[in-house]
């Protein structure tokens, strides 16, 4: 039990760590901007706005909220991520923690 | 705190999962990105603007035919109207900037004429100075409206545009749609009264003094399919001198009856008789010698001419007008420029 506190206690900071690390070298957002280049040129983003459409057209175009949206979109924009992209963006992240720890 | 190192003894699961939820991150920030864009879009209307629905699509759709442009429509220049906003007229577009300057007297166009309309004025009235000044005041405001006019009319006349047309237009006409202006300024002919002459069709709005004036610096014959005054010089080689006398003897004898019929207001007794006297001798002086000596007929003008103004030059006569001359308007002139005029006119090899 309190292995298991500790572990997540330990995950928690280690990703702390990680984040910290990340934006203080800028490495976030530079991660952040190739995934949505690659989630552009994939389609991605055009599936999604499709989404979107239907989204407001049944909901309305007056009462549409950003709640509304995002809480529809999210879990179907995880789900059309397509592979080669999340494995790109690992591997640039393991790269970089590899970097990190290395240093 | 502890910095946590990252020594390969982590263990490779929570490192695998602790980069899978750094990812999900990233993709949820990237969505949340997508969801503010498109709320805003569709707050400010723009959300459906990409891609309109079928109506539209078959209203509006590619037209691929040749001889039309993409919208369907014949490539032709549309000719556009406009209406001037102080003389309210139509007029087609390419003429309305011109139209524009002329009509609000902007532009150096329209003030060079108003001051060359201002300058031939002061001209006409320095000249008409000497004689009763009641009767002078009286006629003056008249004729010199009729006299802009009718250097209006001339000018429109014989401008170089008009010069190939051949045509003759009435008032102010004229004077807008002649561009340049020819050597006219300095003609001296009285007012423009105009007078239908029902004989001659061609001169529908020309009156006799401009026929006379006319008749002076241009050939003047009329041709037969046109019907219409040749306008070239007087010396003109398509036209003979005798053709040019033909015309000149046509013109006035029609001319003949107006003196009588003008001389209302002023006292021209023994002046009448004179005039026409001496028109008389003038035109039987022509008949007989045919031939145009300008001492001749200048000593027979010069025995009618002593209540007359002093005969400068046969052309240059009407520059010098007599207070007889103008008062009695257009008999006088016509008669008295008629004696000069009738030198001149019949003055082909001078």
């Amino acid at each position: 039990m309190a292995d298991l506190q500790e572990r997540k206690i330990k995950d928690a900071q280690m990703r702390a760590t990680i984040n910290q690390k990340l934006v203080e070298t800028g490495e976030r957002e530079r991660l952040k901007e190739l995934l949505r280049t690659r989630l552009i040129e994939c389609g991605w983003r055009d599936q999604l706005k499709a989404q979107c459409k239907e989204i407001v057209q049944s909901k309305g175009l007056e009462h549409i909220t950003v709640d509304d949206l995002v809480a529809e979109i999210t879990p179907k924009g995880r789900a059309l991520v397509p592979d080669n992209v999340k494995k790109e963006l690992l591997q640039r992240i393991r790269t970089f923690l590899a970097q990190q720890s290395s240093m | 705190m502890v910095e946590a190192d990252f020594s390969p003894m982590e263990s490779e699961p929570d490192m695998q999962v602790a980069m899978d939820s750094l990812m999900q991150e990233l993709i949820d920030e990237v969505t949340l990105g997508l969801c503010f864009e498109v709320h805003r879009s569709c707050k400010t209307g723009a959300f459906f603007v990409a891609d309109p629905d079928p109506e539209t699509h078959e209203n509006y759709s590619l037209v691929d035919r040749p001889g039309v442009d993409v919208l369907g429509q014949v490539p032709t220049k549309k000719n556009f109207e406009c209406v001037c906003p102080s003389c309210q007229r139509h007029l087609a577009a390419s003429r309305f900037a011109p139209h524009l300057e002329k009509c609000m007297g902007m532009g150096r166009n329209s003030s060079r004429i108003a001051s060359r309309r201002i300058a031939s004025n002061t001209k006409r009235d320095s000249d008409d100075s000497g004689g009763d000044d009641e009767n002078d005041n009286d006629w003056s405001y008249g004729t010199e409206n009729k006299k802009v006019k009718k250097l209006k009319k001339e000018k429109g006349a014989n401008s170089p545009r008009n010069r190939k047309v051949g045509r003759i237009r009435n008032g102010v006409s004229a004077a807008v749609h002649a561009p340049t202006n020819g050597p006219q300024s300095s003609q001296e002919s009285v007012e423009a009264v105009p007078v239908l002459e029902t004989v001659v069709p061609n001169y529908d709005n020309m009156t006799i003094e401009d026929r006379k004036a006319l008749l002076l610096n241009t050939c003047g014959v009329i041709s037969e399919h046109t019907k219409k005054m040749c306008t070239r010089s007087i010396r003109c080689p398509q036209h003979s001198d005798e053709q040019r006398r033909q015309v000149r003897h046509f013109l006035l004898r029609q001319n003949r009856p107006t003196p009588d019929v003008e001389d209302v207001h002023i006292d021209i007794d023994t002046y009448d008789d004179a005039e026409t006297q001496s028109l008389r001798e003038s035109l039987q002086w022509e008949a007989s010698s045919n031939s145009s000596p300008a001492d001749s007929t200048s000593t027979n003008n010069s025995t009618a001419s002593t209540h007359k103004r002093p005969l400068k030059s046969s052309k240059h006569s009407e520059g010098s007008k007599s207070k007889k001359q103008k008062v009695s308007s257009k008999a006088s002139s016509s008669s008295s420029s008629k004696d000069s005029a009738s030198t001149s006119l019949y003055d082909f090899n001078s």
